[in-house]
């Protein structure tokens, strides 16, 4: 065979082998179908087992829930349940149920259905990230009768109420659920629920799908019924730089999590809509290690805190768009301390004679302060998201120019982030939760807790926690959380950087979408589309 | 022929056995493990971890999770996700397409462009510096210079396309070639200097005919070797691709798996390519022996 010949037959061959690769076709437009950019890979979808906020931002329009907070006030609102009693000793939980509900797949919703869920999330196999949790001190429940639910809890727990608002505690179809008993992660892949969308999809790193439920018809009282949109398409723009590029281009119609830049380029931009939305639980945050020197010293970590310019952070690495964090929680939590407020406000001279106090000066002459003849080094270890990178800049630079010497170990993910911080050999470390009800207080700071990244331990603020989370009145609650957010600010267990303000975008064709008391999770059932 | 053919059959499983070998003993060197991960800060209590840790067999001793692992790899059960509950051939299956897609598409672009600055870079023409710089651009660059570079400059001012797979396949092909061509060039440059060649000027051939004719038909054959190389590069260069134009590729789910300790996931996906790498690498030198003018006369 002539040598051309084969060479060519080969090529041919490759151009046939990229012909036979199936192009899937992209069958989402406007004004029945958008795509909702989401952010994160989201390493699991199911709100019974896993715990990331991507997988409500999806769910929270499958599934609905026992009961919701209205998204104005904050109050408690009739769900899945049209009413509940609590028991005056505070124990016992008596839910009535709805008696109009149907799941997608055709199953009615009853109290059986409920029971299923909690057996399903108290299933050691289910190895529930979170749900579990959010069901505190729970002792048994039972179904009294076909639409009445009961929860029978061992110690008192005000926060269950709004743990059952919560997507993660979503109510699935128990034939849907009996389908997967052998086989529990793949239930995620098949959802069902009883919400205002259908799950159609899930294909990983790819896409989520879901469309509008025809027969949706028992709304919590806020819901906007006017929406008319079809079906969502849920993509991934884990490339933060791309994100405003997909919204202008029309490769997506909502957006979360631009980049501060791109949203103040959108102030002068008709076409697309910046929808800032405030995020209630901790800040962005760096929890101070006090098990581990020099940060085992109140003075170090306070003249840390001090010698940081928070204001200049925020507007840099932020563009203004978050407000300056200075307490364990933000603004918009529950029970908020407004206390905190320019506590450990921006103060070198502060941080110098707090340092000097504890003995620290440059005795070398090599520009880093040290006692005993150990410099002043910390460590910070520094995950990828949130911009905490460059915010890390910055701490760095400030850090230094008092004479300290700063260590960075970034890590890539939240398993890496683990790891480096498994042998508490680390200063810093910055990680945070999302949540209305300041009881991600009691996950972060009780002593015994193995979500407790400071080490601290100390019995006083362990009791203000704990009985905080049983008390039953707001006012209260009010009291004992905002103690123990001035102790933890004491303590100075924690270097608070910003409120969480989520900047999601959204093409100016969309009307009527809002966000939920969580901030994080988009109703999508008000929303239209215009043409 | 038989001999070699087994032979090269057993080279092939040694190599396989190594790579999947080397993947297992590379996670576990990592502390982290997925399900402690899923589950810190659970408030779950310690002993339903350790059972989750039980179950998928993560407590045993490392060398017996060896033995299970070669067990599971030699019986076609490669585990499951521990993240999807997705068997590791489905997670595969699912992105193999786009993978395949955008390495053969790279590939095709990649021996096209290579053969052409090759050939120009070796020869004295006036383009002959162009195509050296452009070579040199193409190894030297790393890929996720061109990549960002593309998707901007062609997104801003075209639009629409960044979920394509253009660009992609555009900035691998472009840094494939480099190899491709480079190869060429100084395979071709040490044809130039055979006798053979010298014979056939002296014969009174024309210099097109001599360089297609005598002087391809020799130099291609490191050429082919390189682009059997090149397969492995290409899978590597998908990852950074894929993460960085957002495809859900194989190379996406390797570098998440890896991140998050799915270690069902990263074993099977090493293996697969380990597999797909030397089955290409031993169908290039038959096709070498196919092509080889000097023995096609035997």
């Amino acid at each position: 065979m002539h040598h051309t010949v084969k060479l060519m037959l080969i090529l041919s061959l490759l151009i046939v082998l990229v012909g036979c690769t199936t192009e899937t076709t992209d069958d989402c437009t406007a004004p029945d179908c958008i795509v909702y950019g989401l952010t994160l890979n989201v390493s699991g979808i199911d709100p019974h087992i896993n715990r990331s906020t991507e997988l409500g931002i999806v769910l929270r329009n499958v599934y609905d829930t026992l009961v919701y907070r209205h998204p104005d006030t904050n109050e408690f609102v009739s769900g899945l349940a049209l009413s509940w009693d609590i028991s005056d000793d505070g124990l016992t939980y008596d839910f009535t149920l709805r008696q109009d509900v149907t799941f997608h797949d055709g199953t009615l919703f009853n109290a059986d259905a409920v029971a299923t869920n909690f057996a399903r999330i108290f299933n050691d196999d289910v190895a529930s990230q979170r749900s579990r949790f959010l069901l505190g001190p729970i002792q048994s429940y039972q179904v009294v009768d076909d639409f009445t639910f009961r929860i029978q809890l061992s110690q008192p727990f005000t926060p269950l109420l709004d743990s059952l608002s919560q997507v993660y505690l979503g109510i699935a179809s128990p034939i849907a659920l009996a389908e997967f008993e052998d086989d529990q992660l793949r239930y995620q892949f098949h959802q069902v629920g009883t919400g205002p969308f259908k799950f159609v999809e899930y294909l990983p790193e790819e896409h989520i799908i879901i469309e509008r439920n025809p027969d949706y018809a028992w709304q919590p009282e806020f819901y906007d019924t006017q929406g008319t949109l079809q079906r969502i398409e849920f993509r991934f723009f884990r490339d933060a730089s791309t994100r405003l590029l997909a919204l202008e281009n029309g490769d997506a119609q909502i957006m979360g999590e631009l980049l501060p830049n791109d949203a103040q380029a959108l102030a002068s931009n008709p076409d697309i809509d910046l929808v800032p939305v405030e995020i209630p639980g901790q800040p962005l945050q760096f929890y101070f290690n006090t098990q581990q020197a020099p940060t085992d010293d109140l003075a170090v970590r306070q003249a840390l805190i001090y010698a940081i310019n928070r204001a200049a952070i925020v507007d840099a690495v932020y563009g203004g768009f978050s407000p300056v964090a200075w307490g364990p929680v933000s603004q918009p939590t529950d029970f908020y301390n407004r206390g905190v407020v320019d506590v450990y406000a921006y103060n070198l001279d502060q941080a110098r004679s707090l340092l000097a106090q504890a003995g620290y000066e440059d005795t070398n002459g090599d520009a880093i302060l040290d006692r005993d003849g150990e410099p002043l080094a910390i460590t910070v270890v520094q995950p990828p998201w949130g911009f905490v990178p460059e915010v890390v800049q910055f701490l760095q630079d400030q850090w230094r120019s008092l004479g300290i010497d700063v260590t960075v170990e970034p890590v890539p993910g939240y398993v890496a982030l683990l790891e480096a911080t498994a042998d508490g050999d680390y200063n810093l470390v910055s990680f945070d939760q999302p949540g209305l009800d300041p009881y991600i207080l009691n996950l972060a700071y009780l002593s015994e807790s193995d979500d407790n990244w400071t080490g601290y331990e100390n019995s006083d603020l362990d009791a203000l926690l704990i009985q905080a989370a049983q008390e039953a009145d707001a006012e209260e609650r009010r009291l004992l959380y905002g103690r123990a957010q001035g102790v933890i600010l004491e303590q100075a267990l924690i270097m608070p950087i910003r409120d969480y303000v989520n900047l999601n975008a959204a093409s100016s064709t969309i009307t009527g979408l809002e966000f939920d008391s969580y901030g994080w999770f988009p109703l999508l059932y008000g929303v239209s589309v215009e043409n | 022929m038989w001999r070699s053919l087994i032979q090269y059959l057993l080279q092939g499983v040694f190599t396989i056995w190594l790579a999947l070998t080397l993947a297992f003993i590379g996670l576990r060197l990592l502390s982290g493990s997925a399900i402690s991960a899923q589950l810190q800060g659970s408030g779950l209590p310690p002993s339903v971890i350790e059972e989750r840790l039980n179950a998928v067999g993560y407590n045993q001793p490392i060398h017996l999770q060896y033995v299970t692992y070669i067990g599971e790899i030699l019986s076609g059960n490669w585990g499951q996700s521990l993240y999807s509950g997705q068997t590791v051939w489905e997670a595969i299956s699912t992105r193999l397409d786009d993978t395949l897609e955008l390495a053969l598409g790279s590939l095709f672009l990649a021996i096209i462009l290579g053969l052409m600055l090759g050939l120009l870079a070796a020869l004295t023409t006036p383009l002959q510096n162009l195509a050296r710089f452009i070579i040199d651009l193409s190894l030297g660059i790393p890929i996720y210079v061109t990549a960002t570079l593309l998707l901007f400059i062609v997104a801003v001012h075209i639009g629409g396309i960044q979920r394509g797979l253009l660009l992609p396949v555009i900035t691998l092909g472009f840094h494939t070639s480099g190899a491709i061509a480079r190869v060429l060039e100084s395979s071709l440059e040490q044809t130039k200097q055979s006798n053979f060649i010298r014979t056939a000027y002296a014969k009174g051939l024309s210099s097109p005919q001599v360089i297609q004719r005598h002087m391809l038909r020799l130099a291609i054959l490191p050429v082919v070797s390189v682009i059997g190389l090149q397969a492995g590069i290409l899978f590597s260069g998908t990852v950074i691709t894929e993460t960085i134009f957002g495809r859900a590729g194989l190379g996406l789910l390797l570098l998440d798996a890896t991140l998050e300790r799915d270690y069902p996931i990263v074993q099977g996906i090493v293996t697969l390519v380990a597999i797909i790498y030397i089955v290409i690498n031993r169908l290039i030198d038959i096709l070498i022996l196919w092509l080889d003018p000097r023995r096609s006369a035997l």
